[in-house]
């Protein structure tokens, strides 16, 4: 199994905790789940969303990264090159250089991503992953799809099931990201 | 000499011919004065955008980008100060605009040590305030010239829309008020005078005003709709100018690749 490590912009937090499945991330990925420190700072705008990642964080298992010069200054490049905010653009820069995957739902993240060689997913990918390892039912992964829309969450699907159809009609991708 | 602030009489003669030029480019002849500065230029290609700076260092500045130009003005400045700074900047592009960027400090009329920046706050004097619309408002009022009164400056001030200190200094300069009288009436409160008069005081008060070229907001949810910039870089730049871009019927650009 893979124990790839995976670095999130603000998009998986809020749409997580909007969806009220942020916990299930901890037993998808606890230990190896990191965020930049301007992700933090990010969440902390939205009372559920700052509870959910202070007390993640305070029990470890969602982990804050620091930035080294060199992933500053990359960083700061990203952001005028690829017209991203700075928590994106500091998740891209660790994910380029330590080799993690990156977790972004952001057209021009995912751009830069790619131009970068970053392997990425999104909020949906790792759904697909909770449902297809049982951790979620698909019932459920419809409700909390519904919550996030309700919450203003930008989510371009209505249904699980139009997660699932999309994801395998490329088998690569939908064994990548059950392993992930 | 004198009344040339230093620079040779030539010089300044090609300063005034340079500022009628100017003026007449925009369309303005030399005996009205020039009410909405910051909308004229930016009709005319110059992007002006006024913003409170937060900082005190720099008053103005005049940057370009590609092959558009931008004056910048800090909106924390009494109103009075944005126009002679604005026209200052106006200056450096007509006659300055092959250097890429000025970032000034035009404090009238010291600023500055450089020729360049002389040669701006002139030519924002001449731009202005210019002879013939002084004496124009002179002749309208009935006033005569030699016993031009404070409250005449002021209220000539206000017609001209520029700072009371601007004012006096184009006064002297004109010489129509003495070195003594400029020293002798910069002691005196504006706003106080301006009350009395029972005219406006915004040129005396900073106005904090955020304004940025009328593309602003559509050039950048084109640029979120296109995928060129992500959301909260839209969110960031959108709240600069009193926008929650969450409010905004938005077609987001992220599809189920971007998501899964």
């Amino acid at each position: 199994m893979s124990r790839e490590s995976l670095i999130a912009d603000t998009s998986l937090l809020s749409y997580w905790v909007a969806g009220g499945i942020f916990h299930t991330l901890k037993e998808l990925v606890a230990g190896r789940l990191y965020v930049p420190p301007t992700v933090v700072r990010e969440s902390s705008r939205t009372l559920l969303v700052r509870q959910a990642v202070t007390e993640a964080l305070r029990d470890r298992w969602l982990l804050q990264t620091q930035l080294s010069p060199g992933e500053l200054a990359l960083a700061a490049s990203i952001s005028g090159r690829y017209g991203v905010h700075q928590g994106e653009a500091e998740a891209l820069a660790v994910a380029a250089t330590r080799g993690l995957v990156l977790i972004c739902d952001e057209k021009a993240g995912r751009v830069a991503a790619s131009a970068l060689a970053v392997k990425a997913t999104g909020s949906m990918g790792v759904l697909y992953k909770a449902v297809e390892l049982g951790m979620l039912t698909a019932l459920q992964a419809d409700t909390a799809i519904a919550q996030m829309r309700t919450a203003k969450q930008w989510v371009p699907v209505k249904r699980y099931d139009d997660v699932r159809s999309h994801v395998e009609a490329n088998p690569a991708r939908a064994e990548w990201l059950r392993n992930l | 000499m004198s009344n040339s602030g230093g620079l040779a009489v030539s010089k300044a003669i090609r300063i005034l011919q340079i500022a009628r030029s100017a003026r007449r480019e925009l369309g303005l002849s030399d005996d009205i004065p020039i009410h909405a500065i910051f909308r004229v230029l930016d009709r005319k290609g110059l992007r002006v955008i006024r913003y409170p700076f937060g900082f005190r260092k720099i008053s103005s500045l005049l940057a370009r980008y590609r092959d558009e130009y931008f004056i910048v003005v800090d909106s924390t400045r009494t109103l009075g100060h944005q126009v002679f700074s604005v026209a200052h900047e106006y200056g450096h592009y007509v006659e300055h605009r092959d250097r890429l960027t000025f970032v000034c400090e035009p404090t009238y009329p010291d600023a500055g040590a450089l020729d360049m920046e002389r040669w701006a706050n002139r030519f924002a004097a001449e731009f202005l305030v210019p002879r013939a619309a002084v004496e124009r408002w002179l002749m309208e009022q009935d006033l005569e010239a030699a016993s031009l009164t404070l409250p005449d400056a002021v209220r000539l001030q206000q017609a001209m829309g520029v700072s009371y200190e601007a004012m006096l200094n184009r006064l002297v300069e004109l010489e129509l008020i003495s070195s003594e009288q400029r020293v002798a009436w910069g002691q005196e409160s504006p706003v106080r005078v301006a009350r009395k008069l029972g005219v406006p005081v915004d040129l005396y008060q900073p106005d904090e005003v955020i304004q940025v070229p009328e593309e602003y907001q559509a050039l950048w949810v084109q640029a979120y709709e296109n995928g060129r910039v992500s959301f909260r870089r839209l969110q960031a730049a959108l709240a600069r100018i009193g926008v929650d871009a969450k409010h905004l019927d938005l077609s987001h650009p992220a599809g189920i690749d971007d998501v899964t």
